[in-house]
Parts: C-alpha cells; structure tokens; sequence
C-alpha cells in the first residue's frame, strides 16, 4: 500500500480496492498460466495431458473462486477502469477454461477448439497487463530476482511485494507449500 | 570454412550491475556493465537467434526506472545493424525463459521457437504456487506462456526434451537441468559441420555471465565459479560449466556469454549509432563484415 501513499492517493476506498484486487488479480494470474500449461501440453504433448486433468479440475474451482473475489470487489470511481479490466479477466479466464475442457481429445492443432482457447487465454492475459498498467502494485513479474535486475532494491510496492507479505504471513499453512514437482507442469 | 555468420547483438544495458551477481562470492567487489544481448546465426538458408530479448512496450518503462535498464532497442533495429528484419528470422533457441531471453517471441512472425521440455513445465508448475515462492520464478512473465501457447498453435513451438543433435544442420542442443533455472540449454554450434571438429562455438545462456566464471578470478588458479543466482544449485552449473569447456577443448573464448561486455574487446566488434554493441564471432565465405 505504500505506494499509494507515496503518489499521494489516500482515500480508503481505493486503498480497500487495490488490497482486495490484488489477491483476486494474482488468483486470475495463477489460473491463466495453469490453464495455459494444460493448453501447451495439449499442443505440443498430447499423450501426457492425461496427466494434468487433475489440475485441469483444480482450475475450474480456481475460476470460479476468481469470478466470486471479483465480484466482491468494491470498485470506487478512480479504480473503474481498472475494475473493467479486472472483470473482463476473470469472464474470459472462464471462458478459457470452459475451451480448455473442451480441447479434451482434441487430435489436431488446426483443431477450431484450439482457436477460441488461445483467443481467451490471450484476452485473459490482456486483460491482466493492462490491470498491470493502470494501478501500482499490480506487476505481473518480479524482477526483484531476476537475474538481470536484481540488484536494485524495489521501491515500496513494486512486483508483488505488499501483497506476499500478507501471503507469507499464512505460511505454511496455505496450499501452495503443499505442492512439489511431480514429474508434470500440474501439482 | 564457417558454415554460420555468428555475431552477438547488443539490445540494452545495465551501465552498473553488481559483481556479485554475476559471480558468486564476491562481494563488495564493485560493478560492471551488464549487456542485454541475443546471438544472431545466418548460414545455409537460415536466419536464427539464441534468445529473444523482450518487448519493451511490455515492461520497459518499469525495468528502465526501477531497474536502470538503458538503451533499449527492439530486434527491427538491433538486427538491421546485420541486415536482418525480425520477420526474417526462421528459427530462435530459447535458452531459458526469463523475460530478456523468451519476451519477445511474438516479435519473430515466422521464426520456430525451440525450447526445453522441462523448462516450460517446471516453470509453469512453479508459476502456480503462491506468492512466498516467487524466487522461483523471478523474471518470468506469465504472458510469455500465452504466447507459447500461441506459437505451438502455430506449430511454431518445439519443445526439446534433453539433449539433440543436429536440431539444424552443426547446431546440437544441451540440456543443463536444474541450473540458472529448472531447464537451461546450452547451444553448441559446430561451425565446420564436423562432429569431432575444433570451430566449435557454444552460447551458454545464462549458465554463465562472464568469462571469470570459467576462469576464477586468480589466473594462478583457474576454478570454475558459478554465477550468483540459480534456481537449480551450483553444484549442477559447475559440472554445466565444466561440459561447456571441455567441449572446445578449454578454449574459453569459445564459450559465449552473451552478457559479457568484454566480447567487444575479444572479437572484432563495432559501436552502432545508437550506442549498441556488434560483436562479429564468425563469417561465412562471401559473407559482409557487420563490424568493418
């Protein structure tokens, strides 16, 4: 949040948005890259995609828990048109995920299946960079440890910061340290 | 006689990056200029690139203020300095898939991306854990994989899994697993199309950032020392790093690392206009110096 203090932009509201979106954007985010696993796997190797109809199911459940926290979502006035952007994710990120089941027993790329699933993963991607775009904090990638820029301490806010200091504080109770490599691109 | 044009293009900078990133121990060792750069391949009716770069529209303004990312120049321009338009390019090795190697696939129309199997699906596995693992994927974008998803819908995308032979004519691939990250290749050229021949020319990726990581830093005793920053562990980038230069015979020029700013001064190289580095490693018979 301290990044809105520092711009000067102080009204509750927004800061409530911002805290709440930013959970609901990350869910979105997490789902749209599950689901495009599944979708490369379908696309480069299909005979393993058996394996992923487990994730593919927890994806399902994911979108739906994604639609729900956006709904929640109290938008003020300055966050409308981030709001949009964050509405529309999550519609096209249900819409991807109803392709990709669909997509199941596909045997061609030149399959149309395969063509609505990229056209809403795409949109689904969209979508999020622009909520990436519009709002501090939002950052989709965390340079703060990439190779080629983690050598400059991140102002307060930048990449995912805020909002894993919060996720951390419930570890390692949530379910992401439940998962490990298990041979597929799916926990 | 060379079989491939090589050269390494220079797309972006950090002027001050700390030492000890790029090699690990020593600290308070000061900086050094950091290249963003991509190797180009021209030879046999093919255009090819290691790495992409990225798209500075994307990100760029975000690294440039927080990161101190300079110059940056798309492929149209970086690679008119070879004579090369991005849409000429027919096949790229992704040597791992962090933003500045894997960001700008949607900018080469035509190209065939190739790419470790293992790379992409640890990746994605570990995109979908939560926040407190972030370590794990840093300097990846998730938008890279839609755009992945986009290429082997095109069938443009290529997954490799482990090591190959001849994915083009005298270009083997190498897989490095569990290194800088979960699927690095390495990219050998075999420039005299020989199997056992000597003009071997290898681009590391990020497996290593500069030559010291060969060498050490006490020419009396040579050590390999890794770089400072892997997913995988430095026992792996180690024995990576020993493959590498066992492979040209211990030549250690010849194991290319793309973010070395002292490739300017071991091959022939040139400042372009625009402040970007052109390193000229081989040429083709009849082939036009891009450096002279």
């Amino acid at each position: 949040m301290g990044v809105y203090s520092c711009v000067g932009v102080t009204e509750q509201s927004l800061l409530r948005y911002a805290d709440s979106a930013r959970d609901a954007q990350q869910l979105i985010s997490q789902t749209l890259t599950q689901l495009s696993g599944y979708a490369l796997l379908l696309l480069t190797s299909p005979r393993q995609a058996a394996q992923a109809e487990g994730a593919l199911a927890g994806a399902r459940q994911s979108v739906v828990h994604a639609a729900e926290a956006v709904r929640a979502l109290q938008a003020p006035e300055p966050a409308a048109h981030h709001y949009h952007h964050m509405r529309c994710a999550a519609e096209t990120l249900m819409e991807a995920c109803a392709a990709a089941t669909a997509c199941r027993g596909a045997q061609e790329r030149s399959d149309k299946r395969f063509d609505t699933l990229t056209r809403a993963l795409r949109a689904t991607s969209d979508h999020l960079r622009a909520t990436a775009r519009l709002l501090p904090g939002f950052e989709l990638i965390d340079f703060g440890q990439a190779c080629c820029a983690a050598h400059t301490p991140r102002l307060p806010g930048q990449g995912i910061e805020s909002n894993s200091r919060k996720s951390v504080s419930g570890f390692p109770s949530g379910i992401a340290s439940t998962r490990r490599w298990s041979g597929s691109p799916f926990p | 006689m060379a079989h491939y044009s090589i050269w390494v293009l220079e797309y972006a900078a950090v002027e001050k990056f700390p030492f000890s990133v790029m090699m690990y121990g020593p600290q308070h060792q000061g900086t050094r200029k950091l290249p963003y750069a991509y190797a180009l391949l021209k030879g046999g009716g093919e255009t090819i690139l290691i790495d992409t770069g990225y798209d500075h529209v994307a990100y760029g303004e975000q690294l440039a203020t927080a990161y101190g990312v300079s110059n940056y120049h798309g492929p149209r321009a970086v690679l008119a300095e070879c004579g090369v338009k991005p849409e000429d390019v027919t096949s790229v090795f992704i040597t791992h898939a962090h933003f500045d190697h894997m960001g700008a696939m949607h900018l080469f129309p035509n190209a065939k991306f190739y790419v470790q199997k293992s790379e992409l699906d640890k990746w994605v596995w570990a995109l979908t854990l939560g926040p407190e693992y972030r370590f794990l994927v840093g300097g990846g974008d998730p938008a890279d994989i839609v755009r992945a998803v986009e290429a082997a819908k095109e069938g443009r995308m290529i997954c490799i899994d482990g090591d190959q032979e001849n994915v083009l004519p005298g270009i083997d691939v190498h897989l490095a697993a569990d290194t800088h990250t979960y699927g690095s290749m390495y990219v050998t050229i075999r420039n005299d199309g020989t199997s056992g021949g000597e003009d071997r020319w290898i681009f590391a990726g990020d497996l290593i950032y500069t030559y010291d990581n060969l060498t050490g830093l006490d020419s009396a005793a040579p050590q390999i020392v890794p770089i400072g920053l892997a997913v995988g562990s430095q026992h792996n980038l180690i024995f990576s790093s020993a493959e590498m230069l066992k492979s040209v015979g211990g030549e250690v020029r010849r194991v290319i690392p793309v973010h070395e700013d002292r490739l300017r001064t071991t091959f022939p190289s040139r400042l372009t206009d625009r402040g970007l580095q052109v390193v000229e490693i081989a040429l083709t018979k009849g082939e036009k110096s891009c450096v002279a």
